[in-house]
């Protein structure tokens, strides 16, 4: 496979630079005012100098930086930024996968100029959208994405096939997806470069570091099987099946829904997220078409509960001819909530599966997704009885 | 249960001698205050953004409950909360 | 016009709620014409003394009570009508603190009943008992209640508490609660819960209730709704109460009923116990006679007058029972081998060194009584007594027992916001970064919080963030918070002994220390309430000597009597000429080792001499250049008048001791004993202007009647004020030049049990655990790292080694260390799994073990233990070992960086790395120095030299100077920083811990300084490891 990664680094704040030049150069804070109970979404370099970093209270980062320019979150901007960027590639390219906000990835795998191409893309993307990413090209997401870190403005680096693993071996294990603990321990260890960890053999990391360890150390040899998720602009997921010949008993037809819903919900899983809505569309060989949307009462990602519905759907139709065709549709995909998976299989604690789910959330998604809702009645200030805030873990 | 304004909305007030309100224009209409039920004060936030209401809960002569303020920095108005 | 008292106010002593000092109410309270005050602090009369001697100068008559917590958890108002009913306040608050557990003090009613005579009861603020009934709409029970109160305080003692703080509920509350009184035909009366001066001090009480908290303001629950609670005048009362005016007026009617006297000099002393028929003064003498033997060999004519002048003073001044209380403290020390010994002006009399109180000969030291005793005292005497810090506690039990639980107490102390952590805890809850204010903790040079705005402006490094607001309010809090106090603490020796139960003067309460009770004034308030107390001082150079003795009587056989040792060991005082003092008493600092090659100590009163003299008073006073100059005979010896001659001939001219002061008061200006004494008191601390004119006027006019003319008197007198401040006084200084020769004895001859014990000992001294250590070894005495099978929980010795103990390994805490020792003693641990096993400390514990090379013995790399321990961390109990064999892995060794690194990390030293020997390796520069190299170099050299700061001193005494002392692999070197300089290089003077400074050689009298022009920070190149990553590279320079 090849894969190339786009990262922008500070994007919103490039966002919000190029759309209001004057800001060039100053210390900005993004994530809301002063006196906001809120967090730091992002910040400028310069603002970064002045010790504010991100997640910091807004509170803090005036202390740090009372000549900051501070910004109000402003989300669906950067959301139609981001949009408009993978737009771009996806003309670029049949797949590109949405990373983090200011990450996206683009399969390589059907171009033979691959250098070029990308560069070029670079080009347009700088051009077009005036905004500025880190590039390059790697056999697979995780070495493409730390090679964008450490490229340099305007250079796109490229690794080949084989090379992954000699490219890591000198980046620190700081870049590989890891707890908080496990990295703290491969520093008392000594083992402070990717080379370190990828030179140990498999089954020794795995007995010390039990699953994450394993992966870890695949990370750190250059490998990453992880496929791309195709980004598209609607957000819905989509399977069908044609029966040949038409299917003619509710078995038949349960036993396609069955294979559909296998492959949604795994799409679904590979996205962290989750559907409310499933619509089923039949169509029949005398070219009668039904169609039925299910609601879910909440946010499902689960296979089970989804075919319960279909089937209650099927018992409930009467079919007045075979069934020559059937899609399923989901919408109204949202991210999954910590209620309904466990992301980790490893028997741990409740707090401690909490703290891996959040830094795996954390790292799909970039921080400030995990949130907190506080709910203070005997506020003295009614309009502040309830507040959101960052997870403090 | 009551209807609480996380944005209070600014109110036109009449005031009597010491501040307290008389009447006031909720939605067009004119609302006379019959009693004031309940009076206290708030100074809170000094820190960030300072607050300082002095709070009216007032019955009207239509036989409603509304909880008022007035911030005492500005003089001005606003209608926090409406009781069923 | 009518009159408000406020009866129900809190200040700054009810602890992190009030927030303004007592003085301030009192001043507001004058300001708004109140005719009387009360001050109402939770549980407590802690600030009683304080807030009757304001009262007093404002002319506010004071009313003393306390808001008491019920068993309940509900509050009510007690105010004391007159001494009795003070008394009973006392007995309550005593009752409420030492039944219950430590801050969560509270009262029954069956107690409340038992002491309510005199006392006048307020019905409680929005936390009362009645209050909350009401609110829940139980009207009767509060009836029953009110009716239960009323038995208990009388009719006419109890009143209905009436608020209004503009809550909501406040006015329906009033309302009731007036309807209430007057069904029961009771009072009622208006209180305003204070708990600040000013509305504008609201911001602060909002800061303190945060602190509380442990939270900041933008999450804290529990903060007041309004600023409602600060002193208000009577026009805002009477309005807030217009519908009750009887609230009003009652106020006043209560302030006119409560008269307290604060006065308790009468109390005194318990009698000590005397054989029948035996007067304090008869016994005192009889025990004075036969034991002057033991100190003298014969008794001269010129002893025996003395002690007789003596006697008859203490007996004129009622100290006899004082003077046998004390000789029975140390009676007991001396039956039970604890050190102790008297310090300070008690050394002065010669009865006080015949009843073994102090160990100085005051007629071979020429001490002069006047400083100690004189007819006529207006206060009486401290005896303080040094005492073994290990030991201190068993002497501490031994007066409890003797006079009983009832009439001992300790004195305790308020911890007070300072500078330092007014800074961490006003920003804390402000919201405000951890680093930058750790950074401005640590660069503060202001002691008090008052200064530290313009302080920290000073520095660049802060300056722009203190223009912006949150920091303006930041500054503004500190400054405001300043000498709040923060908690209570045990006073380090202060014992109160009184002859009535101690309960019914002062209240009582427990000390965080189990079983310990420390009673609610601090040594002022106990000083300024006419109540003696008995000082045990721990002394942790006793401590260490004692030790240390006992190491050597187990190492080498040898009993050692340090008392009875010559004091002219030759050696031992070589050894103090060159300087090389680290760990000697007293003469260790910096300055100390400076002069001590200079004025080459060889007696003990030289030693005497070197104590007391370099010190801030000295300093200041300009008198130690004179006097090093005239002991090197570079300057001749001369007096301002030949008679002062006898007095300061034996410091060379030079006036150095408060006793010389007292003499030179009364040969020169003939002033009385007594007024000689008062002429110190006045030079000390809390002098004032007047005073000091007055007391001028006086010395010059005794002086011309002595014929001595006016302007030399002045000049005596200038030389006189000059140090007076901070000066010594010699029998104290005699004291600690004993215990100076002894360390310094025991550091030449036993230097392993020396070190051992100075280590175990700490924190004591000038210099941290890793200077000695590196001290230690250059003297030979290896220090060996901790082992498991090794280690005790102290440190030990080991064939004139050292071997550091468990209790300098991070975190061990004591149950952690007595387990490994106890299931060591059971068999020796063979492997890391076999110690893990057994004892099941926590990994945290297992790895900062590792880390300090405790497992060393064993041979494995510690990287690979660390590798094992998180296998080992995923085995439950009881299951097979698991096979390590089979997989192995290959760690890189810890780099000479890294394994000091982790030493520093778990143990705050290194035994086997200095910083500089590990850094020099990464530093190719020409022209750095080592220390060793500079004697080599000629005067004026420039250099440029790498260190660790041991020492950084800025003493206010020396005119904006900065002193630090660097340490590198082969010695230690002094910098002088003048005030430009630091001024420029502030920060890295303050916080760097290493520092590269640039300057020239300056050779002086046989000393070597650097006078540096500039300072820069040494950082490791390993902290640039991943840097490119994130942020710019720090160069170095």
């Amino acid at each position: 496979m090849r894969v190339a990664c786009f990262l922008f680094p500070h994007f919103v704040v490039q966002v919000e630079v190029r759309d209001n030049g004057s800001l060039k150069g100053r210390p900005i804070i993004i994530g809301g005012l002063p006196h906001e109970r809120k967090v730091v979404y992002d910040a400028s370099k310069e603002a970064l100098s002045c010790g504010v970093r991100q997640n910091m209270p807004l509170r803090e980062a005036y202390a740090l930086c009372p000549q900051g320019v501070f910004l109000p979150l402003d989300e669906g901007k950067y959301a139609n930024a981001f949009s408009a960027s993978l737009i771009l590639l996806a003309n670029c390219s049949p797949v590109v996968e949405a990373g983090t906000p200011g990450t996206a990835f683009m399969d390589l795998s059907y171009e033979c100029h691959e250098f070029q191409f990308v560069e070029e893309v670079r080009q347009i993307i700088e051009k077009r959208l005036q905004l500025h990413p880190l590039t390059s090209i790697a056999p697979n997401k995780f070495v493409a994405w730390a090679a964008s870190r450490v490229a340099r403005p305007g250079q796109v680096i490229v690794i080949n096939e084989r090379g992954g693993r000699d490219f890591l071996k000198d980046l620190p294990v700081c870049f590989l997806p890891a707890s908080s603990r496990t990295l703290e321990r491969l520093e008392l260890l000594g083992i402070h470069r990717m080379g370190q960890l990828a030179s140990l053999s498999l089954a020794a990391v795995s007995l010390e570091f039990g699953n994450e360890g394993k992966r870890l150390w695949e990370l750190s040899n250059g490998i990453d099987s992880s496929t791309l998720i195709p980004w598209s602009k609607a957000p819905m997921l989509e399977e069908q099946i044609c029966f040949e010949p038409a299917a003619k008993t509710i078995g038949q037809v349960s036993a396609g829904g069955d294979e559909l819903l296998i492959r949604l919900s795994q799409r679904l899983k590979e996205r962290w997220q989750c559907c409310l809505r499933l619509t089923i569309s039949m169509h029949f060989s005398n070219d009668h078409i039904a169609q039925r949307v299910v609601h879910f009462k909440e946010a499902t990602s689960c296979k089970e509960t989804m075919l319960r519905h279909f089937r209650q759907y099927l018992e409930k139709t009467r079919f007045t001819a075979s069934v020559s065709e059937m899609r399923l549709t989901m919408t109204g995909l949202c991210p999954e909530n910590g209620k309904q998976t466990l992301f980790l299989d490893e028997p741990l604690k409740h707090r401690e599966r909490l703290a891996s789910t959040i830094n795996w959330l954390r790292q799909r998604y970039g921080e400030g997704v995990v949130g907190k809702v506080l709910v203070k009645p005997n506020n003295p200030l009614p309009e502040d009885s309830f507040s959101f805030t960052e997870f403090d873990l | 249960m009551s209807k609480l304004f996380k944005e209070a909305i600014r109110l036109e007030v009449a005031e009597g001698v010491q501040h307290e309100p008389a009447a006031f224009l909720y939605k067009g209409r004119r609302e006379r205050v019959r009693e004031t039920l309940k009076q206290w004060r708030v100074v809170q936030g000094w820190w960030r953004r300072p607050v300082e209401r002095e709070y009216f809960q007032v019955r009207t002569e239509s036989d409603t409950i509304y909880d008022l303020y007035r911030n005492l920095f500005t003089g001005v108005w606003y209608l926090q909360r409406i009781y069923d | 016009m009518e009159s408000y008292v406020e009866l129900h106010c809190h200040s700054n002593f009810s602890l992190l709620d009030g927030a303004s000092h007592p003085e301030d109410l009192v001043s507001q309270a004058a300001y708004l014409k109140m005719p009387a005050l009360a001050l109402t602090d939770h549980n407590g009369l802690y600030a009683a003394i304080r807030f009757y001697k304001a009262c007093l100068k404002a002319n506010i008559k004071h009313i003393i009570g306390a808001e008491m917590t019920l068993a309940n958890g509900n509050h009510i108002t007690l105010l004391a009508k007159n001494s009795e009913g003070y008394s009973n306040l006392c007995r309550l608050i005593t009752e409420a603190q030492l039944k219950h557990s430590k801050g969560s003090p509270a009262i029954n009613l069956e107690t409340l009943a038992r002491y309510s005579a005199h006392l006048i009861c307020l019905s409680g603020c929005r936390k009362g008992e009645i209050v909350g009934l009401i609110i829940s709409g139980r009207t009767e029970k509060a009836c029953e209640l009110v009716e239960q109160y009323i038995e208990i305080f009388g009719r006419e003692n109890f009143y209905i508490e009436l608020q209004n703080n503009l809550y909501p509920e406040d006015k329906h509350l009033c309302c009731a609660l007036v309807k209430l009184a007057e069904s029961l035909n009771l009072g009622y009366v208006a209180t305003n819960n204070v708990h600040y001066a000013r509305k504008k001090n609201h911001r602060l009480h909002d800061v303190l209730t945060c602190i509380r908290d442990r939270t900041t303001l933008d999450e804290c629950t529990s903060l007041r709704l309004n600023s409602e609670f600060h002193l208000k005048s009577c026009e805002e009362m009477a309005q807030l109460f217009r519908e009750y005016p009887c609230a009003i007026s009652n106020t006043l009617a209560i302030a006119e009923q409560c008269n307290v006297n604060l006065d308790f000099s009468g109390y005194r002393f318990p009698e000590f116990l005397l054989p029948p028929g035996e007067t304090a003064e008869e016994y005192l003498a009889a025990l004075c006679w036969q034991k002057v033997h033991d100190r003298y060999d014969n008794v001269s004519p010129e002893l025996e007058s003395k002690i007789n002048h003596e006697l008859n003073l203490i007996e004129k001044l009622g100290l006899s029972g004082y003077f046998l209380i004390v000789w029975d403290i140390m009676d007991y020390a001396r039956r039970n081998g604890i050190p102790a010994q008297g310090r300070g002006s008690a050394a002065n009399s010669v009865v006080a060194y015949i009843l073994g109180i102090t160990s100085v000969d005051p007629l071979k030291h020429k001490l002069f009584l006047g400083r100690f005793l004189n007819e006529e005292m207006s206060s009486i005497p401290d005896i303080d007594i040094d005492v073994s810090t290990n030991h201190r506690e068993r002497l501490i039990q031994y007066v409890y027992e003797k006079y009983g639980q009832a009439h001992t107490a300790m004195v305790c102390t308020y911890v007070t916001f300072q500078a330092r952590n007014a800074i961490r805890e006003v920003g804390k809850v402000l919201g405000m970064p951890d680093y930058l204010l750790d950074r401005m903790a640590r660069s503060v040079a202001a002691y008090g919080a008052e200064d530290i705005e313009q302080d920290l402006a000073g520095i660049e490094e802060f300056s722009p963030y203190l223009k912006s607001v949150p920091w303006q309010e930041f500054t503004s809090l500190c400054r405001e918070i300043y000498d709040f106090p923060r908690h209570l603490s045990i006073h380090n020796g202060g014992m109160l002994v009184s002859s009535c139960p101690l309960a019914e003067v002062v209240p009582l309460e427990k000390a965080t220390m189990p079983g310990r009770i420390v009673c609610q004034w601090d040594k002022d308030s106990v000083a300024d309430a006419g109540l003696i107390k008995v000082d045990l001082l721990g002394l942790r150079m006793l401590s260490l000597i004692h030790e240390a003795c006992e190491l050597v009587e187990k190492n080498h056989n040898t009993k050692l009597i340090l008392n009875q040792l010559p004091l002219d060991d030759a050696k031992v005082y070589d050894m103090i000429c060159r300087g090389d003092t680290i760990g000697v008493f007293q003469v260790e600092s910096r300055a100390q080792m400076q002069t001590l090659p200079q004025i080459k100590p060889r007696s003990i009163e030289d030693l005497t001499i070197e104590v007391a003299l370099i010190r801030p008073g000295p300093l200041q006073g300009n008198m130690v250049h004179p006097y090093i100059r005239r002991r090197r005979g570079l300057e001749k010896v001369t007096y301002l008048h030949v008679k002062l001659k006898p007095i300061v001939e034996d410091t060379l001219g030079v006036l150095l001791f408060q006793e010389q002061v007292i003499q030179v008061a009364s040969v020169i200006a003939s002033f009385t004993p007594g007024e000689a004494d008062s002429l110190r008191r006045a030079m000390s601390r809390k002098r004032s202007k007047d005073a000091m004119n007055e007391m001028r006027q006086k010395f010059i006019d005794g002086a011309k009647k002595n014929g001595i003319e006016a302007g030399l008197a002045d000049r005596i007198f200038e030389a006189l004020e000059g140090f007076a401040e901070y000066g010594f006084c010699k029998s104290h200084a005699a004291g600690f030049a004993l215990l100076c020769y002894q360390s310094a004895w025991l550091k030449h001859y036993y230097p392993a049990e020396f070190y051992c014990a100075l280590l175990n000992n700490q924190p004591m001294g000038f210099y941290s655990p890793e200077v000695i250590v590196r001290d230690a070894k250059r003297h030979g005495i290896d220090v060996l790292p901790a082992d498991i099978n090794k280690s005790s929980i102290r440190c030990t010795t080991e064939g004139g080694k050292i071997r550091l103990g468990l209790v300098y390994i991070k975190e061990m805490g004591e149950k952690n260390m007595s387990r490994i020792v106890a299931e060591r003693e059971k068999a020796p641990y063979h492997s890391l799994e076999d110690f893990y096993l057994r004892t099941r400390l926590e990994r945290k514990l297992v790895e900062n073990l590792i880390l300090a090379d405790a497992f060393d013995a064993f041979d494995d790399q510690k990287r690979q233990l660390l590798w094992q321990l998180g296998l080992l961390e995923k085995k439950s109990p009881g299951e097979l070992p698991l096979e390590f064999g089979d997989i192995k892995v290959t760690l890189p060794d810890f780099t000479d960086i890294e394994a000091m690194k982790a030493d520093y990390e778990v143990q705050g030293l290194s035994t086997k790395y200095h910083p500089m020997q590990v850094l020099r390796k990464n530093m190719s520069r020409d022209g750095w120095r080592r220390s060793s190299e500079l004697a080599r170099l000629p005067s004026n050299s420039r250099v440029r030299i790498a260190g660790y700061v041991i020492i950084r001193q800025k003493p206010a005494t020396a005119k904006g100077f900065a002193f630090m002392t660097l340490e590198d692999e082969h010695g230690m070197v002094n910098v002088v920083v003048d005030p430009l300089v630091y001024q420029k290089y502030r920060q890295v003077f303050r916080l760097e811990p290493l520092v590269v400074v640039e300057g020239t050689i300056q050779k002086r009298d046989g000393q070597l300084n650097i006078i540096a022009d500039a300072l820069l920070p040494l950082r490791a190149a390993r902290e640039k490891r991943h840097a490119e990553y994130e942020s710019p590279p720090v160069c170095p320079d």
